[in-house]
């Protein structure tokens, strides 16, 4: 859903989103860290946590008016620089479809296309790591291809598996544990992305990037 | 220590919960009825933020192996120290050897459904960024990073003997009642996608009962109920989200993400739940129906504040009580 | 004369109304006790009078509060006329702000007489409980 505008929110009283305007890029998201940087200075706020092309504040306390850090997100927002960060990248070895992509087949049929065309157009960019989400270490990516965007199901699976690579929108992700997703799985690796004992546990952070690389694909 | 003989399902240690770390997608985790973890622990002068466990299932049983003093709190399930009948939310003294039983919570003057073992200087586990609370996902915090099992050993925390057993406090359930048309009820701030909902799936928000499904736990509580339906098909981006968002996927069935919900999402919000309410959905169980009440952001934050006072005031009254000798 | 015993309905409705506990009437042919226990009204047979040789004992309020028959979230009291009680269970409860403090009994006995209705503001010593201790039972 794309504004012409920045458009601000409340989750409750525990945090604030701020969602950027356009479409989802990577000179926004840029923007989006350095408004991350600044944000996690402001008083009462315990995290800032960036999204695709959004922001949410977690509050360690809840303003008294919401309306004065709402403001002074969108005003800086409007001088925020991108932030160059280049981190480094990796390369993820998957088995694609069969039952490591139990979820190929809905992409196949929203897209129209066929299974190794599927795979070749996920597996030819270099994605950048945007924000970390969802569950420990897991990595939100952009720059996939927009042809082979599927929508997220209609009803979330329970659990898939850790190294589970999805399809979720004009997104991709690989799981880093097991747990419930809405997205659609089309392949599986092997790579850990969260160890709690390592230091820094998460494998990725923003700035890094992932190719994904076909291994087998399955049918 | 504690050895746990019978675990039951979901039992968990958990703390407050674990904040600062969702730049890592760590989520918060922690007790889904706060006020009795913290309840338990003020009346056991043990830090408010101390682990506990959560029993979601019962029966659940417990050895204590040395002399503890413990208060179960949370939902009344018939507890029994070896033979004797113990009250809800009171502080008491096992010796060594001494089996704590908890049974399934029957109707009293308050529904709930969790309860919680607090013992006097909390479960020491360790701190795992910041918190004792389990992380199920990703299987770390807490006992081993997973639910507790028929054997496992727990051990309390260095003693700092100022637990005094043999007096209690009022459930905030009793204290804190909440309900709409006679059920029980939970304030909600409509959330981003709120407007692009039809008028009468607003309406039908706030003026419908919603059943907790049998497909509710820690993570989310579905719901089944009216449909609710967007004015036009929305497909967002992954964004941040907290315990307590209402979500709404393309099913118009709402989830609210509890406690282990992942902390960003992409479905859309049409409310949130306030923090300050997020307990009664903990107590909440599997069959029954909550309603929603609209709230604007000062009622929010005076909710929050009522809880801070009644956390307040309990830890004042029971200094006052156990600095006075009293707790016979 | 009529005999009180035909006016057990209309006493009893006063006695809720007037929301007293006990209402005893004595005399030389008859004994009435009726007891109100906050849910109903009923009459409780009693044996003649104890011996003077084993006197009851009164348990008093250790704190103003709430004098509350039952912990909160259970739904009957727990102490009701002719119960037995061992010594140090709770007969009731007081309820200081949000803590709960038992009325426990002194010694194991039989609860003759509940003085306080529940959910009544006590003051410090009020009397809550007659009990009859049993002979030869310590604390």
């Amino acid at each position: 859903m794309t504004t012409d505008r920045p458009h601000v929110s409340l989750l409750g009283t525990t945090a604030l989103l701020f969602e950027a305007p356009g479409e989802t890029t990577l000179e926004t998201q840029r923007r989006i860290w350095a408004l991350a940087r600044d944000a996690a200075g402001f008083a009462g706020v315990r995290e800032a946590v960036p999204g695709m092309n959004n922001l949410m504040l977690a509050f360690a306390e809840p303003p008294r008016r919401p309306e004065e850090i709402e403001q002074r997100l969108v005003e800086r927002w409007n001088v925020v620089e991108p932030l160059p960060i280049a981190g480094r990248c990796i390369d993820l070895p998957v088995v694609y479809g069969g039952e490591a992509g139990p979820h190929m087949a809905d992409v196949v049929e929203h897209t129209g296309m066929h299974v190794d065309e599927i795979v070749e157009r996920h597996s030819a960019p270099t994605y950048t790591v945007f924000a970390l989400g969802s569950h420990p270490g897991y990595c939100y990516l952009g720059g996939m291809d927009a042809r082979i965007a599927t929508p997220r199901r209609k009803v979330p699976v329970l659990k898939i598996p850790r190294g589970a690579v999805s399809i979720g929108g004009s997104q991709t992700g690989v799981s880093a544990s097991d747990g419930p997703s809405g997205w659609n799985t089309i392949g599986s690796t092997e790579v850990a992305f969260f160890d709690v004992n390592r230091s820094p546990p998460a494998l990725l952070q923003p700035g890094d990037s992932i190719r994904f690389k076909a291994v087998r694909v399955l049918r | 220590m504690i050895k746990v003989l019978t675990a039951g399902a979901l039992a968990t240690v958990q703390d407050l919960g674990r904040t600062g770390a969702l730049n890592l997608g760590v989520g918060t985790s922690g007790a889904m009825d706060p006020l009795a973890l913290a309840g338990g622990n003020i009346l056991l002068r043990n830090e408010e933020n101390a682990a506990a466990i959560e029993i979601p299932v019962f029966p659940f049983k417990v050895r204590f192996e040395r002399a503890t003093v413990f208060a179960v709190t949370g939902a009344d399930c018939a507890a029994r120290l070896d033979e004797t009948s113990l009250l809800p939310w009171w502080a008491y003294r096992a010796e060594a050897g001494q089996v704590l039983s908890l049974s399934l919570p029957k109707p009293g003057t308050w529904r709930a459904t969790r309860a919680y073992l607090c013992i006097a200087d909390g479960i020491d586990v360790p701190v795992v960024l910041g918190s004792r609370s389990t992380q199920l996902r990703g299987s770390f915090g807490g006992h081993e990073g997973r639910a507790l099992r028929d054997g496992d050993e727990l051990r309390a925390g260095r003693p700092n003997g100022r637990a005094v057993p043999g007096f209690g406090l009022m459930p905030p359930g009793l204290s804190l009642p909440l309900q709409a048309d006679g059920v029980p009820a939970v304030r909600v701030l409509p959330a981003a996608e709120y407007d692009c909902f039809t008028d009468s799936s607003q309406e039908a928000l706030w003026s419908t009962a919603w059943k907790i499904t049998a497909q509710s736990d820690r993570y989310g509580y579905r719901l089944a109920g009216e449909v609710l339906n967007p004015r036009r098909r929305l497909e967002l981006r992954s964004h941040g989200i907290v315990p307590g968002v209402i979500q709404v996927p393309h099913g118009g069935q709402p989830i609210i993400q509890m406690r282990d919900a992942q902390p960003s999402g992409g479905y859309p919000k049409i409310g949130t739940v306030i923090e300050a309410d997020l307990w009664r959905l903990g107590q909440a169980p599997i069959g029954s129906s909550v309603r929603f009440i609209r709230c604007s952001w000062d009622e929010a934050l005076g909710a929050l504040a009522d809880v801070r006072h009644w956390f307040a005031n309990a830890r004042r009254l029971v200094e006052l009580h156990c600095g006075e000798g009293g707790g016979r | 004369m009529s005999n009180p015993l035909d006016h057990v309905d209309q006493l009893g409705t006063w006695l809720k109304g007037a929301d007293l506990a006990l209402l005893e009437l004595r005399g030389p042919g008859a004994n009435l006790r009726l007891v109100n226990d906050g849910a109903s009204v009923r009459v409780v047979e009693g044996e003649e009078p104890k011996s003077v040789d084993a006197p009851t004992i009164t348990v008093g309020a250790s704190s103003p509060g709430i004098f509350l028959d039952r912990h909160p979230l259970h739904d009957r009291a727990i102490a009701a006329v002719a119960a037995d009680v061992r010594a140090g269970e709770p007969l009731g409860f007081l309820q200081v702000g949000p803590l709960l403090l038992a009325v426990p009994a002194p010694r194991a006995g039989m609860v003759t007489d509940v003085l306080a209705a529940h959910g009544t503001i006590v003051g410090y010593g009020a009397p809550l409980f007659v009990l009859q201790p049993i002979e030869g039972q310590t604390s």
